[in-house]
């Protein structure tokens, strides 16, 4: 009886045996009882040719067309909100990453800056000229391209030194430059480009 | 056609690469479209629920664990966004497959029964329509797909037991189906 009730359950893995997924001591059982039992082997053959007429059959459905499906999938990912590597700056958390990656790329080491203790913000007030270079506050627009950033931080030779806080306003020191009579003038020039949404001078900076 | 292996290219949409995304795509669009069909019995419907396991795959590719073949996680959650469909459009149709497991197949039949099955490709394919869901996909997914019980048992989340009884349904219901559309062939 007991044998019996082996080979029934056996009988019920033959669809497994015949796919060539069986292992271990089920395929040894199941090729065992293949060997022993004559009902087994026709059960078998049932099966062999249910399962060629099967696969005939579901090989008549075809999936849509590769670009028609291929299209409609790209059209579903522009609408993913997927967040690009560079809004990730702005995210609580990542800054440190973040500035450590920028400062990498950009082939700049940050250094810890020696900030004058007398400094107070000037954003179009009374400017106090600083030598040394400046520490300024900016805050790039919302579709800034990471290249435009980099470009201008390149431009003026600057250093990340703080930022990106949680509103994504960094803090960058500018060495002095030329170009620049003074920090206001500094600050227009900043103030006009691209990708600046806001821009503060902050401090003087000892070199 | 990419040489990565299936985990390699999800590795590499993890990371956003939509070009890997696109060999997956084509490496398996057809497997989802397919078992997703034995569902919906509708191609349109078939082809909406690729689009959203596709989008699945995009969104939680880093997610796959390695704990089972990729192929069994991508028709997992293809028959979850299918059931999804179902409940979604068309709620009538979603049966309660388990209420149906004791359901008699029916008369045994013999097993010395043997059918030239592969003269009577209309009658085959017009008793394998008629089988319960249930049963048609355990049936494609073992002869068609050619998993293992119990990656059929992981896909459509039921125990191993149950796809062997699905299974011994399945063939009993064919069998019959096709004796009676052929006329009785004798055992």
């Amino acid at each position: 009886m007991n044998t019996e009730l082996d080979d029934r359950a056996l009988l019920e893995l033959l669809p497994w045996y015949l796919n060539g997924t069986l292992e271990g001591a089920e395929l040894a059982a199941v090729e065992a009882l293949l060997l022993r039992s004559a009902e087994a082997r026709e059960e078998l053959e049932v099966l062999r040719r249910l399962a060629a007429a099967v696969r005939e059959q579901e090989q008549a459905y075809e999936a849509p067309p590769f670009e028609l499906g291929w299209a409609r999938l790209q059209r579903g990912l522009q609408q993913e909100a997927r967040p690009a590597p560079r809004r990730d700056w702005w995210k609580p958390g990542l800054a440190a990453a973040a500035a450590l990656v920028i400062a990498l790329q950009l082939g700049i080491l940050m250094r810890p800056a020696q900030v004058d203790s007398d400094w107070q913000l000037q954003s179009g007030g009374s400017e106090q000229v600083l030598s040394g270079g400046y520490r300024v506050q900016l805050r790039f627009v919302e579709h800034a391209q990471w290249q435009q950033i980099r470009a201008l931080l390149l431009e003026l030779d600057a250093v990340l030194v703080d930022g990106p806080s949680a509103l994504g306003v960094v803090q960058v020191h500018v060495p002095a430059d030329k170009r620049f009579r003074d920090g206001q003038a500094l600050l227009q020039w900043l103030q006009q480009q691209a990708v600046v949404q806001h821009a503060a001078l902050l401090a003087r900076e000892q070199p | 056609m990419s040489t990565d292996t299936d985990e390699q290219l999800l590795q590499r949409i993890a990371g956003g690469d939509q070009r890997a995304l696109r060999q997956f795509y084509e490496r398996f669009h057809g497997v989802v479209y397919q078992f997703s069909l034995r569902t919906l019995h509708n191609g349109a419907d078939a082809a909406e629920v690729l689009n959203e396991v596709m989008l699945e795959v995009w969104r939680r590719a880093a997610t796959f664990a390695g704990q089972s073949q990729v192929r069994t996680w991508l028709l997992s959650i293809t028959r979850y966004k299918s059931i999804d469909l179902l409940r979604r459009k068309r709620p009538g149709e979603l049966l309660d497959e388990a209420a149906l497991e004791d359901e008699a197949a029916g008369e045994a039949c013999p097993a010395s029964l043997a059918i030239e099955l592969g003269q009577q490709g209309a009658q085959v394919r017009q008793c394998l329509e008629r089988l319960k869901d249930g049963h048609r996909q355990v049936v494609y997914l073992t002869f068609f797909e050619e998993l293992s019980y119990p990656e059929i048992a992981e896909i459509m989340a039921i125990p191993h037991g149950t796809v062997k009884t699905r299974m011994l349904h399945a063939k009993q219901q064919l069998l019959q189906c096709l004796r009676r559309l052929l006329g009785g062939v004798a055992p």
